[in-house]
Parts: structure tokens; sequence; C-alpha cells
């Protein structure tokens, strides 16, 4: 099977992106939806809850919004490879963004595992449970995928410097 | 870098043009164009032993070190 070029696999990953930013934001817009109502009995309760939940669906949004920007880098790559652009410094720096906003995430992650470890009490135990896991889950998973990239990044920085000394020499 | 490349000066005195050495040498003139312009970053051995025979030359002549 083809991996780089048109009508190849890296084409039809391309494609796979496309449709996954588009139902990120429609989640992130599901989740827009539920900070207003959330706002909303903020400002007629003021319950701490309502604050708990204020905060939680801000931090999820963020990760929303990380979440389609690394798939905006990724585009960037699979359309470079589907134009056989293999060796750019395009490339590079578009995975380093992807890298950071890995470890970004993981902060994030980390900081609703904590929010939701804070309110242990208040919150039902299967709540707590299936989301602490969730979030543990990503913390881990966005660190490894962060720092996994980081170190491509810089593999490839080389495979680069090495591309430009070998069309230089003469 | 320090290193100059001056094929200029000795394509001058041998009044050769630049596709012809390009030519006897086996290398295109967009590859020459960057030893000329010292854009390169580094040059075989044959490459050398091309263009110091083409040139009848020594390596000396086309290559130089300003600090």
């Amino acid at each position: 099977m083809k991996i780089l070029g048109k009508k190849s696999l890296s084409s039809k990953v391309l494609v796979g992106l496309y449709g996954l930013f588009a139902l990120i934001s429609l989640i992130d817009i599901g989740i827009f939806s539920i900070i207003f109502k959330t706002v909303r009995d903020i400002l007629n309760n003021n319950g701490l809850e309502d604050w708990f939940d204020f905060v939680l669906f801000t931090i999820v949004i963020f990760t929303g919004l990380m979440a389609l920007f690394i798939i905006v880098q990724f585009m960037k790559i699979f359309q470079n490879l589907k134009n056989n652009v293999l060796f750019c410094k395009e490339n590079t720096k578009s995975l380093s963004n992807v890298s950071y906003s890995c470890l970004f995430m993981a902060v994030l992650y980390f900081i609703i595992s904590i929010l939701i470890f804070c309110m242990l009490k208040k919150l039902t135990q299967e709540f707590v449970f299936y989301i602490l896991t969730f979030s543990i889950t990503f913390t881990i998973l966005f660190f490894v995928f962060g720092i996994g990239i980081k170190i491509l990044n810089e593999i490839y920085k080389k495979a680069i410097e090495y591309k430009e000394e070998n069309d230089y020499t003469i | 870098m320090a290193i100059i490349v001056n094929v200029d000066v000795m394509l001058a005195k041998r009044k050769m043009s630049s596709n012809e050495l390009a030519e006897k040498v086996g290398i295109t003139p967009a590859n020459l164009s960057i030893l000329k312009t010292n854009k390169a970053k580094a040059i075989r051995f044959s490459t050398l032993d091309k263009i110091c025979e083409v040139l009848d030359c020594k390596p000396g002549d086309i290559l130089d070190y300003q600090k």
C-alpha cells in the first residue's frame, strides 16, 4: 500500500482528521451550551457545585480547543506528506507544537483529576470512579505522548540537518 | 564558513564557462552554482579531484581559508 503521496494512506488519514476535527468541534459546542447553563445556575443559586461544574467544564473546553489545535497541526503534517514534502522545517514546527500541546493537555487533565479528588465527598461514587479513571489515564497518556513526540521531533530535526548536509555536498 | 571557494577565479584564468566545467566534471550547473556561491557544506574528494584535473590546478588554488 502506498503510504506517501496522492491517493495514499496519508491522504486517507487526512480525511479522517477532517472528520475528527468536525466531531470534536461539535462536542465543544455541546460543552459550551452546558457552560452557559451552569453560568445561569450560578447567577440564580450561587451554589458551590455550580462553581465546580463551571470550572470543570471550562477546563474541558480548553482540552477540546487544544485537541483541535493538535489536529490542525497533524493536518499540516499529513498535507505535506500527501504532497511528498517529507523533510521540511514546517513539519518540525508542527511536531513541536503538538508535543507542547500534549504536555499542556496532561497538565489540564491533572488539574481536572485534582478538582475531582477535592470534591470526592460531594460527588456520587460512580461518577468519581469513571471521571477520575478517565482523567488520570489521559494525564499519563498525554504526558507520554508529549515526551515521545518531542523526542521524535528532535530525531526529525537531525534528519533534516543530515538531508541538508547531503544536499549541499557536491 | 571560513572556507572560500575560488572556482570563479580559476574559471576566468582558464577562460572556461561554468557550464563547460560542470559538464566536464560531471556535476549539474546547479551544484556548481552552490559551490561558487559558498553555500556548499562539503565537497567530495572525487569532485575536487575532477575539478583540479579539468582546471589543471591544485586544491589550494580553488579553496582558500579566511578568518
